[in-house]
């Protein structure tokens, strides 16, 4: 019985909070002065509402109301310092990252103290450490981030994992994250972000080695990614792609070296990365009939990277080029003789990938009439469509886009 | 609001009664639903069979919200398979799409604003999605859809793993595990069969056949020795 009333006294808590407009006080700025300062109370008693079960409604309503509100430095520090959840932490911070540019220097100085004090006195979980070191960084201070990293050194029996990854994330000294990138002894999830931060800083090729293969494969996978993404040329592309293309490897959270490579290189900003990801599609649909059933997940995940990096390729011409001269003679072959059931999958799965891409991240080649892309999943549709009856694949005459 | 009330009576009513939930339906096929009962709930769809791994979106795992390792045990609250299964060609569709997100960062939703998953460029870019919407969506994109659309927006929103297992549109799960035996030593002569009954399958009673049919028929030849899960 204790636990409902808590919980309907959160509920009612919340309820207040919302009617009383913590809105208002976030992104609707035009409320009058006594609605504001109603508001004001009760966004400071929505920062005071411990709810310790993250998975229940309660927390669900809570972070909605956090979400939409708008706090003060001062009344999030006071709040980090109550007894919240550290779900709740995350989520109060998380409300600071959009306005930390309009933080006067008083704030900023404030909150990088309460952040630094947080990550050499607290033990972070990987939800608030993650969302600590972006603050951090988001505060830009190159004095704090030295002396952070200083303290990681002279701390670095004590922190706990998630701590030093926040403080490699904040960090902007190449040195310093290249030395934790290359440091055995640290734990995978600071070097993890160490390459990361590595690959930002502009030195990705300082990664090559921990991209090739018999390293631990959860760091290969980071580094291949993160090799693929920040990317400067479309050597390094093909140079991630090969790296990447041996046997299948999964890191501990079941994640495919492979498609860390891939995806990777489809998020890069090189022009004519298309042309890099046509060529291995088109390679693994020329052998599709020969592939066994995890190959062909695979090559549908390949896929999916090739679909993005066509349409995000800023070089029309060139994921012109990978249509006309790559794949137009692979589609016409398979459309006049016998196409294995995998390789009509292969081209199916293409063709709605490009219209979902179009719909989830729409990029100006999906409508630019122009642009030899717009149209290429319908055209791909409008080829395989005839020859999916009879095949298994009927499921896709719903799912293939149309004109 | 709705949602708000009816989980605020939904939180009353147990609190007083207190209900036994049935976990009924096991888990052994790629793709079948998995529910884990707690305050909130929560879901995924089974990954690996062979190593009882499950891929779900959970909070407190910072980039790597969506993993393809869990614990099947976890999940205490059943199972449930879309109806009338899914093609192997399908299977493969929603392998590869789980495997391509596995590929990025993904972060929970604690909001629930985008369930089924939008991009945000930032921090290298990331996905975000919640554990309901990450499983409706990849059954969605493969043109199955788990739940109807209607708990999605509006004043069904947000869309929630009881809902997903409650839906009309999955059956409880359901595996007939089946040797054939030989009547006179008992021994198996050939391979388990794994059957699956959602299908419409109705040749089987989940026990020895051996009276049925070694014995009533008079044939004496071979029998059916079979189990449910």
């Amino acid at each position: 019985m204790r636990r409902v009333i808590s919980w309907l006294s959160v509920g009612c808590a919340l309820s207040l909070a919302l009617a009383l407009g913590a809105r208002a006080v976030g992104s609707e700025r035009r409320a009058s002065v006594p609605a504001a300062a109603a508001s004001v109370a009760s966004a400071e008693r929505l920062l005071q509402a411990r709810v310790s079960d993250v998975t229940s409604p309660e927390y669900r309503e809570w972070r909605t109301a956090v979400q939409a509100a708008r706090f003060g430095v001062d009344a999030v520090l006071e709040a980090l310092a109550g007894d919240l959840a550290s779900a709740q932490k995350a989520a109060i911070l998380g409300s600071l990252l959009d306005d930390v540019a309009a933080l006067s220097s008083v704030e900023r100085r404030a909150l990088q103290e309460r952040l630094s004090g947080m990550v050499l006195a607290e033990e972070l979980d990987a939800d608030l450490g993650d969302i600590v070191g972006r603050l951090l960084r988001a505060l830009d201070t190159p004095e704090q981030q030295r002396e952070l990293a200083g303290m990681y050194r002279e701390l670095d029996e004590q922190l706990a994992a998630h701590n030093k990854a926040a403080i490699v994330h904040a960090s902007g000294d190449r040195g310093f994250v290249e030395s934790i990138m290359n440091d055995s002894a640290q734990p995978s999830e600071a070097r993890e972000q160490a390459i990361e931060r590595v690959a930002e800083l502009g030195a990705s090729q300082s990664l090559r080695a921990l991209g090739e293969p018999g390293g631990d494969p959860t760091l290969r996978a980071t580094a291949l990614r993160a090799m693929g993404q920040y990317a400067e040329d479309e050597a390094s592309l093909r140079e991630t792609i090969a790296a990447a293309a041996e046997q299948p490897e999964v890191d501990r959270f079941g994640r495919d070296v492979r498609v860390a490579a891939r995806v990777g290189v489809s998020e890069s900003s090189v022009l004519g990365k298309s042309l890099v990801l046509c060529v291995d599609w088109k390679q693994r649909v020329s052998v599709a009939a020969q592939q066994s059933e995890d190959e062909l997940v695979s090559s549908l995940v390949a896929g999916k990277a090739f679909a993005r990096a066509l349409l995000s390729d800023a070089d029309a011409r060139a994921a012109a080029r990978c249509i006309d001269e790559q794949l137009a003679p692979l589609i016409s072959g398979l459309s006049q003789g016998a196409a294995a059931p995998q390789q009509l999958q292969l081209v199916a799965e293409l063709s709605t990938d490009l219209k979902g891409e179009c719909s989830l991240r729409p990029e100006p080649a999906c409508v630019d009439p122009n642009d030899r892309r717009s149209r290429y999943g319908v055209e791909l549709a409008q080829i395989v469509r005839p020859l999916l009856p009879g095949t298994g694949l009927e499921h896709y005459l719903s799912l293939l886009p149309v004109r | 609001m709705k949602k708000m009330l009816r989980a605020q009576s939904f939180l009353l009513c147990c609190a007083i009664a207190s209900p036994v939930f049935a976990g009924d339906g096991v888990a052994s096929i790629f793709g079948d639903f998995v529910f884990k009962q707690s305050a909130f709930n929560h879901t995924g769809v089974l990954y690996n069979p062979n190593a009882a791994q499950v891929a779900d979106v959970t909070t407190g795992r910072g980039d790597r919200s969506l993993s393809v390792t869990r614990n099947l045990a976890d999940f205490d609250w059943g199972a449930r398979r879309i109806k009338g299964s899914l093609s192997s060609a399908q299977q493969a569709s929603l392998k590869a799409r789980i495997d391509y997100f596995a590929g990025y960062k993904v972060r929970y939703d604690g909001n629930h604003f985008n369930q089924k998953g939008k991009w945000f460029s930032g921090s290298g870019g990331y996905w975000e999605f919640d554990c309901v919407g990450f499983t409706e969506r990849i059954y969605e994109d493969i043109g199955v859809n788990p739940t109807n659309n209607s708990y999605e927006s509006g004043w069904g929103w947000p869309l929630t793993p009881g809902e997903q297992r409650d839906s009309s549109n999955v059956v409880v799960t359901s595996t007939l595990l089946r040797t054939v035996k030989s009547c006179a030593t008992g021994q198996a002569t050939g391979p388990l069969q794994r059957i699956d009954l959602t299908t419409g399958y109705s040749n089987y009673t989940c026990a020895s056949r051996y009276q049925e049919q070694c014995i009533d028929d008079g044939s004496f030849d071979s029998y059916y020795d079979e189990r449910c899960e």
